[in-house]
C-alpha cells in the first residue's frame, strides 16, 4: 500500500490470509511450475463445477499457498458432500487431456462475450458473466486481455497454466469457506472452493500425511496440554499470550542461548521502554504510513489541572465580551443576534481575541460596563498562559526496537573505534493486527523479539554480515533445522527515488557484498529482484519444520536511511562525522512465533537443555526416599528442573503420568539400585535405557545441557 | 526508590566483580604481549566474564588511568616479564595495586568471584 514503509517492521509477520488481489503480468510470470499446475486445476475445477451447476458465476481462481481455490456465486451451497462429484467431473476433463490454448481478444470483444455469459463458462447463457466483466475493468488499458480455452471451457485469464489439462497429476478438493468479491465486504458474498494439486499421487499423499501430521502438532493443542501458554482475550486481550510456567522456561532457555551467543559474538546488552513519544516515530517514518498497524496512542496531560481551570476562565471572559459586543452591535437591527468573523476561507469564527479586539474598537462610542473591561483584561492576561502550555503529549506503545536503539546510539559522543557497535536486546513490542488474522502464537498482538541493531562502517558491514549468518547456522543446528533458505530481496533501478531511497551506489556496493557473503558461506540462498526495503536490501530467513512445512521465522535488513534520520553518526579517523549502517536482525525471531514453530517442530517432545521437566525422580518405595532426595538436591544444585515424585500410585502409574507430562529424563530408583548407588533410565519417548551408575547419569544429564545436544 | 536507583547510590557506581558493567581489561604494554594478552580475554571472555583488551598508542599510565574513570574492576597488565613467567600483574578498582600473581590463579580467582557473588 504505501511504498515508503520500511520493511524491518514486518520482521516475522506470517503470510497474510490470501486474497484475490490482482497479480501483475510481471508477478504472473514468476510463477512456478507447481503453482501454473495448480492454477490449471483451478480452470479444471471451475470445467466440472459449469457441468454439474451451468450457471454457476465465477470470480477468481488464483493458486495459493498450498493449493488453489475459485471463487463462485452458486444458488447451490457446495459441501464436502459434492466434492466426489465434481472430482469425478475433473476426471474427465484431465482425462480428454485439452490443451490451453490462449486467445487474444480486445477489449470489446471480451466486453460482448461476457454480456452473454460465455466467460467463465461452457457455452453462452442468458446471464451476463458478471464478476469476469467487474475483472475485466480492472485490466489496465494498453494491457492485452486473454482468454484460456480447455475444451468447452473459456476463462478471461492471463496465464500462464501447464500445456494440458492431463499435465495435473494428483488433486483433491479440501474445503469450502465463503469470501467477499474482490476481498471487498461490500461486494457480494462468494463460495470459496479450496482444493489442492501436485504433479503425481505420491506427493499428494505426502501432503496430505504432513496436514495430518501438522495438525496432532498443533502448537495451540499442544501448548494446552503442556502448560505452555494462555490466551487471555476477556481479561489480556486477544492476541496477548501469557507464558505460564511451563512456557517461561522455553522463553528463558531460549534467551540464554540468545545471551550466550550473543555475548561470544560481541554484542552488548540494552533495555527500553515499552513507550516513546509522537516525536520517535514521526523522526523514523513509522507516523503516519505504519500507525494503523500500531496501537492507538496514550494521551498524557502534565498540566491537565491548569489547562481545565484555563480553558473555563478563558471561556467565561469570552462570554461576557460576546455577550455585550453582541448586545451593542445588533441593537440598530432590533432583532439581537450575534457577531461573527468571515475567515479567509469563507467560514464563520468566534474566537476571544475577535471579540476582545471588537471590544476594544466599541471604546470610543459607547462606554464599556466595568465588568466587561475586567473580563477583556482576564482574556488578555489568561490567552498568552494558556497558549503557553506545553501540548498534550502522545504516547505510543513500540511496535519495533529500532527507534529506542538509534537514541541509545544518539546518546554517547561515538568514534570510528566504537564501531561495530551491537546492541542487543530481547524487546517487546506491540503491534495491532486485525483481530480476524491473530492465531495463537503465530499471530499476536505483543511479541518478545531477539532483535539487536548492528551499527558499522560500511568497511566493516561485510564481516559483520558474514557473523549475523554465521549465527544463524550455528541455530539451525542447535535445533536440528536441515532445510533452509534465505530470501535476499534487492531493489530495482527504476524504482529509485520512489519505491527505494535514492542511493544508487549504496545499493550496488551493498548488494553485492551480501551476494558475495552469502555465497562465500555456501547459504543456501534465492535472489528476488524488487522486492527490498524501501531503506535497503533485506532477507528473509524461512525454516521447514521436521514434517516439512515452512516457516519465516525472521528478517534480516540493510538499513542506509534510517540512522541519518535520526542524526546517527561516529567521528571516523579523518576526523569527520559520518553516518552508520544499521543491520537489523533477529535470527530467534520473536518468542511467540518461534516457540509456536519449535512445539511443532519437536512435537512438544523437546531436547533435555529446553525441556521444561526435565529430570523425574521416582522412588520405588519410601525405603529409598532419601537416595532419590539426593539425586535430587545433586541435580537441583547444578539448577536442573528436576522433580521427586513419591505417592501410594504404583510406580507403573507414576511413570506413564511422567510420560504424559514429557518429562525428559525418568530416573527410577529400588532398592537394588540404591545398594549400588545406581538408577534405572528411562527417556521420554525412547524407553528404558537400562541400569547405570548415578554418577555417570548425572554427568551425562549436566552435559546433554550444557551442551545442548539435541 | 528504584531497585535499579538503589543498587547504583548503594555502591556509589564501584559494584562488586559480578555486578560491573566492565568486569576486566586486559592492558599489554607493547603490541609483543597482544598474544599473550588476547589468550587471557579469550579464556575469560569463553567464561561469559565481560572482558575487554586495550591497546593504543597511549602510555600505559593513561590506559590505566582511563580504566580507573570507566570503574573497571580488574585491570590486568602484561608486560614481558610477566608474559615469559605466565603472570598478569594485578589492579583492582579503587583499591591499587595487587603485586604480580600466576594467570591461572587469577582466572580462578575471577571466575570463584563472579559464581560466589561475592561482595
Ligand atoms: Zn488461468
Ligand atoms: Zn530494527
Amino acid at each position: 500500500m504505501c511504498l515508503n514503509l520500511p520493511t524491518f517492521l514486518n520482521v516475522m509477520e506470517a503470510p497474510k490470509p490470501e486474497n484475490a488481489e490482482r497479480k501483475t503480468l510481471d508477478d504472473r510470470q514468476k510463477m512456478t511450475d507447481l503453482e501454473r499446475l495448480r492454477h490449471s486445476a483451478a480452470h479444471v475445477m471451475a470445467t466440472a463445477i459449469a457441468r454439474l451447476w451451468p450457471d454457476a458465476q465465477f470470480a477468481s481462481g488464483p493458486a495459493v499457498e498450498n493449493g488453489f481455490y475459485y471463487d463462485v456465486e452458486l444458488e447451490h451451497r457446495i459441501t464436502p458432500e459434492d466434492f466426489p462429484a465434481i472430482e469425478a467431473e475433473m476426471k474427465k476433463e484431465i482425462k480428454a487431456n485439452h490443451v490451453f490454448e490462449k486467445l487474444i481478444v480486445t477489449r470489446e470483444q471480451a466486453f460482448a462475450d461476457a454480456q452473454k455469459g460465455r466467460l467463465g463458462a461452457l457455452a453462452e447463457r442468458p446471464a451476463p458473466s458478471k464478476f469476469k466483466i467487474g475483472n475485466l475493468a480492472d485490466i489496465p488499458e494498453g494491457e492485452p486481455i486473454s482468454y484460456y480455452k480447455s475444451g468447452d471451457f473459456i476463462d478471461l485469464c492471463a496465464g500462464p497454466h501447464v500445456m494440458r489439462t492431463g499435465n495435473i497429476g494428483a488433486y483433491k478438493l479440501t474445503t469450502v469457506a465463503s469470501a467477499y468479491y474482490k476481498g471487498d465486504e461490500k461486494n457480494p458474498q462468494l463460495q470459496r472452493i479450496y482444493g489442492t494439486a501436485f504433479k503425481n499421487k505420491t506427493q499428494l499423499d505426502e501432503y496430505f500425511k504432513m496436514q495430518e501430521e501438522a495438525k496432532r502438532r498443533d502448537h495451540r493443542k499442544i501448548g494446552a496440554e503442556m502448560g505452555l501458554f494462555v490466551l487471555d482475550a476477556e481479561f489480556v486481550g486477544p492476541g496477548m499470550p501469557l507464558w505460564l510456567p511451563k512456557g517461561t522456561v522455553l522463553v528463558e532457555e531460549l534467551e540464554k542461548l540468545a545471551k550466550e551467543t550473543e555475548f561470544a559474538a560481541g554484542y552488548v546488552r540494552v533495555r527500553t521502554p515499552h513507550l516513546a513519544r509522537e516525536k520517535m516515530y514521526k523522526t523514523s517514518g513509522h507516523l503516519p504510513y505504519y500507525a494503523e498497524s500500531m496501537f492507538p496512542p496514550m494521551e498524557l496531560d502534565e498540566m491537565e489541572t491548569e489547562r481545565e481551570e484555563l480553558t473555563s476562565r478563558l471561556r467565561q471572559a469570552e462570554l461576557k465580551v460576546g455577550e455585550f459586543v453582541d448586545g451593542v452591535m445588533t441593537k440598530d437591527s432590533g432583532k439581537g443576534g450575534a457577531i461573527f468573523e468571515v475567515s479567509e476561507d469563507g467560514s464563520l469564527q468566534r474566537s476571544g481575541p475577535f471579540l476582545v479586539k471588537a471590544l476594544d474598537g466599541l471604546k470610543r462610542d459607547y462606554s464599556i460596563p466595568p465588568a466587561v473591561e475586567a473580563a477583556a483584561d482576564e482574556f488578555r492576561r489568561l490567552k498568552p498562559k494558556f497558549d503557553s502550555l506545553p501540548p498534550i503529549d502522545r504516547y505510543f506503545l513500540k511496535a519495533m526496537n529500532c527507534p529506542h536503539h538509534h537514541r541509545i546510539f544518539a546518546a554517547e559522543p561515538r568514534s570510528y573505534r566504537d564501531l561495530p557497535l551491537r546492541l542487543a536486546e530481547y524487546g517487546t513490542c506491540y503491534r495491532y493486527e486485525q483481530s480476524g488474522e491473530l492465531f495463537g502464537l503465530m499471530r499476536v498482538r505483543s511479541l518478545n523479539m531477539n532483535d539487536a541493531h548492528i551499527y558499522c562502517t560500511e568497511d566493516q558491514f561485510a564481516s559483520e554480515f558474514k557473523a549475523v549468518n554465521d549465527m544463524y547456522l550455528k541455530y539451525f543446528k542447535i535445533f536440528g533445522l536441515e532445510k533452509y533458505q534465505m530470501r535476499f530481496s534487492t531493489h530495482s533501478k527504476e524504482g529509485l527515488g520512489k519505491k527505494y531511497v535514492n542511493e544508487p551506489e549504496l545499493w550496488l556496493k551493498t548488494e553485492d557484498m551480501v551476494r558475495r557473503v552469502l555465497n562465500e558461506s555456501g547459504i543456501n540462498y534465492v535472489e528476488v529482484a524488487n522486492e527490498a526495503a524501501f531503506y535497503g536490501p533485506k532477507i528473509d530467513v524461512q525454516v521447514w519444520s521436521a514434517i516439512g512445512r515452512e516457516f519465516t521465522i525472521a528478517t534480516n535488513q540493510v538499513d542506509f536511511a534510517v540512522p541519518a534520520k535520526f542524526g546517527l553518526t561516529y567521528r571516523d579517523r579523518d576526523n569527520q562525522d559520518k553516518t552508520p549502517l544499521c543491520i537489523h536482525r533477529a535470527p530467534l525471531g520473536t518468542h511467540e512465533r518461534f516457540i509456536g514453530f519449535l512445539i511443532e517442530h519437536y512435537a512438544g517432545n523437546f531436547p533435555l537443555w529446553l525441556a521444561p521437566d526435565q529430570v523425574r525422580v521416582l522412588p520405588v518405595t519410601d525405603a529409598q526416599m532419601d537416595y532419590a532426595q539426593g539425586i535430587v538436591n545433586e541435580l537441583r544444585g547444578q539448577q536442573v528442573r528436576v522433580e521427586l515424585e513419591f505417592s501410594n500410585d504404583k510406580l507403573m502409574g507414576r511413570i506413564q503420568r511422567a510420560e504424559e507430562r514429557r518429562v525428559h529424563h525418568i530416573l527410577v530408583v529400588g532398592q537394588r539400585e540404591q545398594e549400588a548407588n545406581n538408577v534405572a533410565l528411562r527417556i521420554h519417548g525412547q524407553g528404558q535405557q537400562g541400569v547405570k551408575p548415578r554418577a555417570e547419569v548425572v554427568a551425562e544429564i549436566l552435559a546433554a545441557i550444557r551442551e545442548r545436544k539435541a | 526508590m528504584t531497585v535499579r536507583r538503589w543498587v547504583i547510590e548503594h555502591y556509589a557506581g564501584n559494584f562488586p566483580l559480578w555486578l560491573a558493567p566492565d568486569q576486566v581489561r586486559v592492558l599489554p604494554v607493547t603490541d609483543a604481549q597482544m598474544d599473550y594478552a588476547q589468550g587471557i580475554v579469550n579464556e575469560l571472555r569463553a567464561q561469559q566474564v565481560r572482558v575487554e583488551l586495550e591497546f593504543s598508542n597511549d602510555k600505559l599510565m593513561g590506559r590505566i588511568q582511563r580504566a580507573e574513570e570507566r570503574r573497571v574492576h580488574h585491570i590486568l597488565v602484561v608486560g614481558q616479564r610477566e608474559q615469559e613467567a605466565n603472570n598478569v600483574a594485578l589492579r583492582i578498582h579503587g583499591k591499587g595495586q595487587h603485586g604480580v600473581k600466576p594467570r591461572t590463579e587469577v582466572v580462578a580467582d575471577i571466575l570463584a568471584a563472579i559464581r560466589e557473588r561475592r561482595g
